[in-house]
Parts: structure tokens; C-alpha cells; sequence
């Protein structure tokens, strides 16, 4: 698993770096940012940041699952974690990965989890970015980051969710 | 790129978005568009602050901020309302991608700060009718 997760990360980072401007070893900031195409420095950063979108994916999948009327108002939430995933070289995610439905207390309690759970990941995103060693990854988690706000900023509040779905 | 000129780059930015918003909130009506007005208002202040944020950050790097354009081209379509929205929300694409570039460039606290801006504008894109996307920012990524 680390090996293709690097790999593919590895592979996302310099397509990355030929569109960012950024240019691995000609980086003159002072010694301090250490923007590399190279991954290997990150893959721990990265594994801790595939395992938590894994999990929080497969809550999110847990609660459509648990609770219908939830599934339409989280699709968004499904669909961006699965394409975070991707690009970070990570499986699917699927419901067994995340909490048992059965431990799931209400659908509007639910939908509080998925909410600080997403709100707390996308904290998460930033501070990863800002921990990266190569500029490429920062940028990426950090683009991460800025889809995950403005899924964030749509979701609906728990009075309304699942209205429509 | 190095830190000092992807601060540069951004700076000349905001110096645009700034003019670009001063002029969309010419063509805006407060009365008949309140919340799009209210919205480019806000924008408007938010990117000048950005603006003063970078020229103090270039000082610090021991560059010379560079100075804005005389004048920048505006959309051609500025009307209605919705050509106001449009041209608001790709400037914040703009920006948010300018952002992501000076996040790769920068570390510790200045990243953070980038980081901070790039989730500002990408929030803001949804005030002009933007719609989300999965990396916001990154343009390579924009048909996922």
C-alpha cells in the first residue's frame, strides 16, 4: 500500500509541478519551504491524511447508509473524498470503513457528527498542507482544504437536511 | 520560483482584483442589487486588505512591492447582475489559483496565511453563483 500510494502521489506531484510554477531543486526561499517534486520526505504526512479521509469518508458513506434522506444532502461530501482519495493514491472508501450504522444516534446527530467530523478534517487539510515539505504536496492538500470549505459553507443545517433527498 | 517573487506575483494580483472590484462596484446597484452589492462590497475590502497584508510581506522579504497598473482591462460584459456575478467569480477563481501558487512557495506562517486566502476566495466563488469544485484552485483538476 505505501509503495503505491507513493507512487501515485509521486506521479500526481509532477504533473502538479509542471502547471505551478514550481520547479524541484531551484527553490530559493530561504532554505525553510524545501518545495520538491520529491514525495518520499511526505509519505508519512500523506498516509496519516489518506487514513483520515478514509475513515471520515466511510462515516459519511455509514450515515447515507444508516439514515436515506441523508444520502442526497452528503453526496457531495461523498463524491469530494473519493476524488481527494484518488489523487492521494488512496482505496475507495467504502461503509465498512467508517463507524457501524448501528452506532449511529439519530439522523440529526447524525448529520452533527458528519459536520464537525468534516469541519475538524478540513482544519486538518490546512495544518497538513503547512507540515508539507514539498510546495507541490502544500498545494494540493491545501486546494484540498478550499473544497472541503466550500462543501462546508453548502452544507445544510440539520433542520433542513434531507428534505429533498 | 522563490518566495519573495511569488509574493511579488501575488501582490500584482490583489492590485488588479482591487481595481477590478472597485469597478464592479460602480456598475452595481445598492437598492435594486443589495446582496450583490453587499457581497462585492465585502470582497472589496477583503482583497484590500490582502493587498496591504502583501506589499508588508514583501517589505519583510527585502523586496520592493510591486506598484499597481495605471489601469487593467475590465470584462467587456458588465450590464446585469449576472455579468457583475460572473466577472466577481472569476476573479476569485483568479485568485484562489494565485493563492494555491504562493502556497507552494511559501512555509510556517506565510503558508498558512496563503492557505487562509485560497480558502477565503474559494468560499467566495459560491457568493457570485460559483458552483464548488474538488480542488479549487488548481486548475488541472477543475473537470473532476
Amino acid at each position: 500500500m505505501a509503495t503505491t500510494r507513493r507512487t501515485a502521489v509521486g506521479a500526481a506531484l509532477a504533473g502538479l509541478a509542471a502547471v505551478s510554477g514550481c520547479d524541484a531543486g531551484r527553490h530559493d526561499t530561504g532554505g525553510s519551504p524545501g518545495v520538491s517534486a520529491t514525495a518520499d520526505p511526505d509519505t508519512a504526512l500523506v498516509d496519516d491524511v489518506v487514513g483520515e479521509l478514509t475513515d471520515l469518508a466511510g462515516l459519511v458513506a455509514s450515515v447515507g447508509t444508516a439514515y436515506p434522506r441523508l444520502a442526497g444532502p452528503l453526496k457531495p461530501f461523498r463524491e469530494l473524498h473519493a476524488a481527494h482519495l484518488e489523487v492521494l493514491g488512496g482505496d475507495a472508501p467504502t461503509p465498512s470503513s467508517g463507524t457501524a450504522p448501528g452506532s449511529l444516534p439519530g439522523p440529526a446527530r447524525a448529520l452533527q457528527e458528519v459536520r464537525l467530523r468534516e469541519q475538524r478534517s478540513q482544519r486538518r487539510l490546512v495544518d497538513a498542507s503547512v507540515a508539507a515539505r514539498s510546495g507541490d504536496l502544500a498545494r494540493v492538500l491545501a486546494c484540498m482544504s478550499a473544497g472541503a470549505a466550500q462543501r462546508l459553507a453548502l452544507m445544510p443545517r440539520g433542520s433542513t437536511a434531507g428534505q429533498t433527498g | 520560483m522563490t518566495t519573495l517573487e511569488a509574493a511579488q506575483r501575488t501582490l500584482a494580483a490583489e492590485h488588479a482584483a482591487v481595481y477590478v472590484y472597485g469597478a464592479l462596484g460602480a456598475q452595481t446597484s445598492q437598492s435594486a442589487a443589495p446582496a450583490l452589492y453587499a457581497a462585492i462590497s465585502s470582497a472589496y475590502a477583503e482583497h484590500r486588505a490582502r493587498r496591504d497584508q502583501l506589499v508588508r510581506t514583501v517589505t519583510d522579504l527585502g523586496g520592493d512591492p510591486v506598484a499597481s497598473a495605471t489601469s487593467y482591462d475590465l470584462p467587456t460584459r458588465l450590464g446585469t447582475p449576472a455579468q457583475v456575478s460572473r466577472a466577481a467569480r472569476d476573479l476569485e477563481e483568479a485568485c484562489a489559483a494565485t493563492y494555491g501558487s504562493l502556497v507552494a512557495n511559501t512555509a510556517g506562517g506565510q503558508r498558512r496565511w496563503a492557505i487562509t486566502a485560497l480558502n477565503d476566495a474559494a468560499v467566495r466563488v459560491l457568493a457570485f453563483r460559483g458552483t464548488p469544485e474538488m480542488l479549487p484552485g488548481a486548475d488541472e483538476y477543475t473537470d473532476r
